[in-house]
């Protein structure tokens, strides 16, 4: 019988890890003197499911593998064809954001988001790209103000505010 | 009875109140549709406006903008795939693949004609049914609770493909492990959050969703341009024919009265309710119809779109007749009734009458209102999908980043979801199911607090699993459940020795 190395049998050695590491940090849980004593502590539900983690991975990594996801090859074919550059330039934009959401204030940073998204996309308007932004960021922090939810205009320009 | 729905029918049918319950749906849905406001922030948005009115016509207005937030709530789940409340999860796993394959409209259409159906036969049962169910409901302990958690965590075999149960049943326990990051509100002590702060209060509901959902569904969108083709064709055919009439109504008429009878039980609410009644189609629907959920079929839309309206019908029941809030959105609408002076009860429907058959009549007219309303604007809210996609992806992001942030106000939590959806998307590539995760993330904390009680009481036994007839049975079904794909496998190759012998036999 020959044992494929598929995808699915990878992420089930990564899930075994992850089970096993999760146990671990279960086990890490900090007790009182009157939880260790109780049937059912903080500890115990994590334990459960690690176990439950444990064995189901391995079943993944036994268990004979579907036909269709079988074939790493024509899969790892199928992979390298998806357009993995603008999703990597968009996984970035959203990591900036994250990061300048504080510093840049609301209406700012998310006109930069959307704009700079549409340019990653591949849209080249550049006035309708700019108006677009700006113009359903502001509507939506209007809506968003309308609500009674406060949104800070930002460190940079409360900075500026200060000076 | 008949009494009481004459003085609620009074009471809703003036000018005033008629036009509250318009308005409540209107709010609600607008609401809804915004990823990361649900029902609870809907109601408690328009609680300071209910002060203004008489505590019939407050509730009246409250009851509006809760089955218009869900309505709402299923709107963005099939459109976007962005499911901004835990009860509209469900709605997207065929809602969305009909909204790519061009029938978006008629996707709202069914959600639509299923949520009103769903709500109205909910609210049918309510009066029939509401002082007989909350006795009952008060007899489930939480043994029970804690195996119907178990057998609704067992229906992750009616996510995963045939022959992946065990993918699913990996994605399930990934979204238990997330569950337990934070604090253990029974200990006090902190679990999974290696000392961050950002971790105490644990990775929300919203946040998960949104991740695995709406952002990791923009990334595949950037991924494959090509796939998303399809969904700009144009959405004319809205209306539904006599055969697809015929195939939704039974389904509906079933899940209403299972999310109803789920509703009921307090806890479980319209998130459980609407998962059951998928995974109940599923398990019944033939072959040929199973292999059509998740990638469309009609069915598998019109489940949980009934069971979650009727789910919040239900979760009435134990608010109007009892006083004990089902779900979060209750226990606000508990609270603006306590601050009207309000005690619900069981008194509450002999000493003010008016406001609790008035609340049951409103239920009918608010789902009529919501039909009406929303089946004119189908045609320009499916209109959404047209946006070119360089505007549409960033739109898509921009709003569940926004609806996470919103939410905590930490910025964190948005780096958070960008590594939840990079994995959300690595997986979905190598056929992982993403719905176990979110079922077993949001059933995680019910079941260890169930757990907890049920084995707390047994003092260690594990003999409260099958003490108690509801248990066992719930336990028998989800024993079914669990071995079902195993049984069938058993079944088939049965059945195929058997021919192959008739076969030989004839010649």
């Amino acid at each position: 019988m020959t044992v494929y190395i598929t995808y699915s049998r990878v992420i089930g050695v990564l899930f075994l890890c992850l089970s096993c590491c999760y146990l671990y940090f279960g086990h890490q849980i900090p007790l009182d003197f009157w939880s260790e004593g109780e049937v059912f502590n903080a500890r115990s539900m994590p334990y459960l499911i690690g176990i439950s983690g444990i064995f189901v991975a391995i079943a993944l990594i036994l268990v004979p593998t579907h036909p269709t996801t079988t074939n790493v090859h024509q899969q790892w074919r199928e992979l390298k064809q998806l357009s993995w550059l603008p999703t990597m330039g968009f996984a970035l934009i959203i990591a900036l954001y994250g990061l300048s959401l504080e510093y840049l204030g609301f209406i700012f940073c998310s006109s930069l988001f959307l704009f700079c998204s549409s340019a990653i996309l591949g849209e080249r308007r550049w006035l309708l790209m700019v108006v677009l932004s700006v113009s359903i960021v502001s509507a939506f922090a209007l809506m968003i103000g309308w609500l009674g939810i406060y949104l800070a205009p930002g460190d940079l320009w409360m900075g500026w505010l200060d000076v | 009875m008949f009494e009481g729905i004459i003085v609620g029918l009074s009471t809703v049918l003036t000018i005033q109140n008629l036009l509250l319950v318009f308005a409540g749906c209107l709010a609600g849905t607008l609401i809804g549709m915004l990823p990361g406001l649900g029902p609870i922030s809907a109601i408690a948005l328009m609680i300071p406006i209910t002060y203004a009115l008489d505590p019939a016509s407050g509730m009246i207005l409250l009851a509006g903008v809760y089955y218009g937030a869900i309505f709402g709530g299923s709107t963005s789940s099939i459109l976007i795939n962005a499911p901004g409340v835990a009860g509209t999860v469900a709605t997207a796993f065929d809602g969305y693949p009909m909204a790519k394959q061009g029938k978006a409209g008629k996707a709202l259409t069914i959600a639509a004609y299923a949520s009103f159906a769903g709500g109205t036969l909910a609210a049918v049962f309510l009066v029939l049914l509401a002082p007989f169910l909350a006795e009952l409901s008060l007899g489930f302990r939480s043994a029970d609770y804690f195996m119907l958690m178990v057998l609704g965590l067992s229906l992750v075999s009616a996510f995963a493909a045939e022959g992946e149960h065990l993918k699913a049943l990996l994605m399930t326990i990934l979204g238990l492990m997330l569950a337990t990051v934070g604090t253990d509100l029974t200990a006090g002590v902190q679990r999974f959050t290696f000392g961050r702060m950002d971790l105490i209060d644990g990775i929300s509901f919203l946040l998960l969703a949104m991740g695995t959902f709406a952002l990791a569904e923009a990334f595949m969108m950037v991924l494959k341009p090509n796939d998303d083709a399809h969904s700009r064709l144009p959405t004319t055919n809205l209306g539904l024919d006599r055969e697809e009439v015929k195939e939704i109504a039974p389904v509906v008429g079933r899940s209403s009265v299972l999310g109803f009878l789920v509703g009921v039980l307090p806890g479980a609410g319209a998130t459980i309710a609407s998962f059951l009644a998928y995974g109940m189609e599923r398990g019944i629907a033939s072959s040929a119809d199973k292999a059509k959920f998740g990638k469309g079929s009609l069915k598998g839309l019109a489940a949980p779109e009934s069971a979650n309206n009727a789910a919040c019908t239900g979760s009435f029941v134990p608010l109007l007749t009892l006083g004990i809030p089902g779900s979060g959105t209750t226990a606000i609408l508990l609270g603006s009734l306590i601050a009207y002076g309000i005690q619900p009860g069981p008194r509450l429907y002999i000493d003010q009458p008016e406001i609790f058959w008035s609340v049951i009549v409103s239920m009918y007219f608010g789902n009529m209102i919501l039909l009406f309303l929303n089946l004119p604007l189908i045609p320009y809210i499916a209109k959404l999908l047209t946006i070119p996609r360089t505007f549409l992806i960033p739109l898509i992001g921009f709003f569940s980043l926004t609806g996470v942030y919103l939410v905590s106000f930490n910025p964190f939590d948005l780096q958070l979801m960008l590594y939840i959806a990079v994995c959300a998307v690595i997986l979905r590539l190598l056929t992982f199911p993403m719905a176990p995760v979110l079922l077993g993330f949001i059933l995680g904390g019910m079941l260890e607090d169930n757990l907890r009680r049920a084995i707390t009481l047994s003092d260690g036994d594990a003999s409260f699993l099958w003490e108690r007839p509801t248990t066992l049975c719930l336990l028998i079904l989800t024993v079914i459940a669990l071995l079902s794909p195993l049984l069938r496998k058993i079944v088939k190759s049965v059945l195929s020795v058997l021919n192959d012998k008739r076969n030989v036999s004839r010649l």
